[in-house]
């Protein structure tokens, strides 16, 4: 059973405890929809999951179909299964699309495949997000624009067919049309019976791909697992509900402020 | 159509494809002047006793210069004068091993003068390289561009100097550098010395200078679809590599040239 389990997971980034104590389990084809405020957690989480150097687990354990996958290397969880769309996917100068489109079809496979059928999937693939196939022989993902990046993670997703994708906003700064292009896909993979964890500000992108379950991360914590109602009811009401009917304080996020000066042009002070 | 061989000292060539191959020369020293009006490709390779090349690119003339570095080279100057209105296209594949020093300079010696001359090098191991280009901004309105991207790994050890030196009276010039060197282990060792001396007021000039190792983000993604850490290093160090390979025509150069990257990675 390709079963996600988070057990009691701490981590830290430059320091600084982001998560205190996940503990969720996503089984096999499931889709669940995580929702928090910003800040608190949900892209670590993921981030976390699929192995970022950045992020240091302190305490607690992720299992991926009984592997324990914080002993694995990025590579090796994408080989088990794990895939993550990327909320700012990085811009490789020279490194060609489709050489590392190539690339990663061939790791995840034993005999490499050829020119022609990889060429053959890929066009596929290109046609069904509805991407023009120059953005497959032009450097990854320099000089494409927000929605042509969300396209390119997507088409890795449906060239790798992970057995859980997680999906880190990967509809902001998509239109209408590539928003129903892209719940196309993922609905595809869900009837095949792979598994979504998708992090979304928005209902649209839910109501088209419909999630079995809600969950919240607040403070670095789960703090509500449910059904679907949950995702609707923050899209039209907010986060503030928590706090009022389960007693859970919500922390603001920590934005580090520029330093600004105040005074007259004589007298400057400089204050955070 | 192959390119026609250069092999006297002293040479006048006009309109064509044109190879310099060191193998075949006389001497150490080869001096070349484009006639006016001309748009030459040259070619030059295994150039490892050419002590001296010296070229001339006459009024309005395009000039495109590539050249392939694969064995040990001691001390080889190039000098070219690019005259009115006249461009050069610069493209230095560096894949020698052991030993390169390299001096190259440019005199952007009439109005409307360009130059743009990009460097690709991979030093690995016992490498020892020293790459010097120069660019003078002599007359007024007067375009000069330098990018180096580098890869240094394995103990190589690479010194990247680049300077551009803007006249009293070249006015309305512009002079560009930029090198990007990716450092892949400690034990390598890259440095850059961009020098801009200006002697101008009315100019616009910049220099970038980077030193650094491998990006984590860049790893990441990479390693995050599957692609082994050395994998991905490779496919790194091709995308730094791989535009160099527009400034060679044929295919099968840029084949021999994507074979050396290879070779090497």
């Amino acid at each position: 059973m390709s079963t996600l389990k988070i057990i009691n997971l701490h981590a830290s980034v430059d320091g600084k405890e982001i998560l205190k104590g996940v503990n969720l389990e996503v089984s096999e084809g499931e889709t669940v929809a995580l929702l928090g405020p910003n800040g608190h957690g949900k892209s670590t989480l993921l981030n976390v999951i699929m192995g970022h150097p950045r992020y240091e687990v302190t305490e607690g354990s992720i299992y991926f179909d009984d592997k324990n996958v914080l002993e694995l290397s990025p590579d090796e969880r994408s080989k088990l299964g794990l895939f993550l769309g990327m909320q700012a996917p990085s811009e490789i100068p020279g490194v060609v699309n489709s050489d590392f489109l190539k690339a990663a079809v061939n790791a995840h496979r034993e005999k490499p495949i050829s020119t022609y059928n990889f060429y053959k999937v890929l066009d596929a693939a290109t046609k069904e997000l509805k991407m023009p196939f120059d953005l497959a022989t032009r450097s990854l993902n320099e000089g494409f624009s927000g929605g042509e990046k969300k396209r390119n993670e997507i088409l890795q997703m449906e060239l790798l067919k992970p057995k859980l994708a997680m999906l880190d906003e990967i509809d902001s700064g998509l239109d209408v049309d590539a928003m129903n292009v892209i719940a196309d896909v993922i609905n595809k993979e869900k009837a095949e019976g792979h598994g979504f964890l998708v992090i979304s500000h928005y209902a649209r992108l839910y109501d088209m791909i419909h999630p079995t379950r809600a969950v919240v991360i607040i403070n670095g914590r789960i703090a509500l697992d449910g059904g679907p109602e949950i995702f609707k009811r923050i899209d039209q009401t907010g986060y503030e509900f928590i706090k009022t009917e389960y007693g859970i304080d919500i922390e603001k996020e920590d934005v580090e402020m520029n330093k600004v000066s105040i005074g007259t042009c004589a007298v400057k002070e400089s204050v955070k | 159509m192959g390119r026609a061989i250069i092999s006297n000292i002293q040479n006048t060539i006009s309109n064509g494809d044109y190879v310099i191959d060191g193998l075949l020369l006389a001497s150490g020293k080869i001096e070349i002047e484009i006639e006016v009006n001309s748009n030459c490709d040259i070619l030059l390779k295994n150039i490892i006793d050419v002590k001296e090349l010296n070229i001339v690119i006459n009024r309005d003339s395009n000039v495109v210069l590539s050249f392939i570095s694969e064995d040990e080279m001691n001390d080889s100057n190039i000098n070219i004068t690019v005259k009115e209105n006249a461009t050069l296209s610069g493209y230095f594949a560096d894949f020698a091993e052991k030993t390169l020093n390299l001096h190259c300079k440019v005199n952007l010696a009439e109005p409307g003068a360009s130059c743009t001359y990009r460097v690709a090098s991979l030093v690995a191991g016992e490498d020892r390289k020293l790459v010097d280009i120069s660019i003078d901004h002599i007359s007024p309105r007067t375009y000069g561009k330098f990018d180096c991207y580098g890869i240094c790994k394995d103990k190589g050890k690479i010194v990247v100097a680049g300077t551009s030196h803007v006249f009293k009276g070249a006015v309305k010039s512009k002079a560009q550098q930029n090198s990007k060197i990716m450092v892949f282990d400690e034990s390598s060792d890259a440095s850059t010395k961009p020098i801009l001396k200006i002697d101008e007021n009315d100019l616009e000039a910049s220099h970038g200078s980077v030193v650094g190792k491998i990006n984590d983000e860049h790893l990441f993604y990479l390693t995050s679809r599957g692609l082994s850490e050395e994998v991905a290093k490779e496919l790194i160090t091709w995308g730094y590599l791989r535009p160099i390979l527009d400034g060679f025509k044929e295919e099968d150069v840029k084949n021999h040239i994507s074979s050396l990257i290879e070779r090497r990675m």
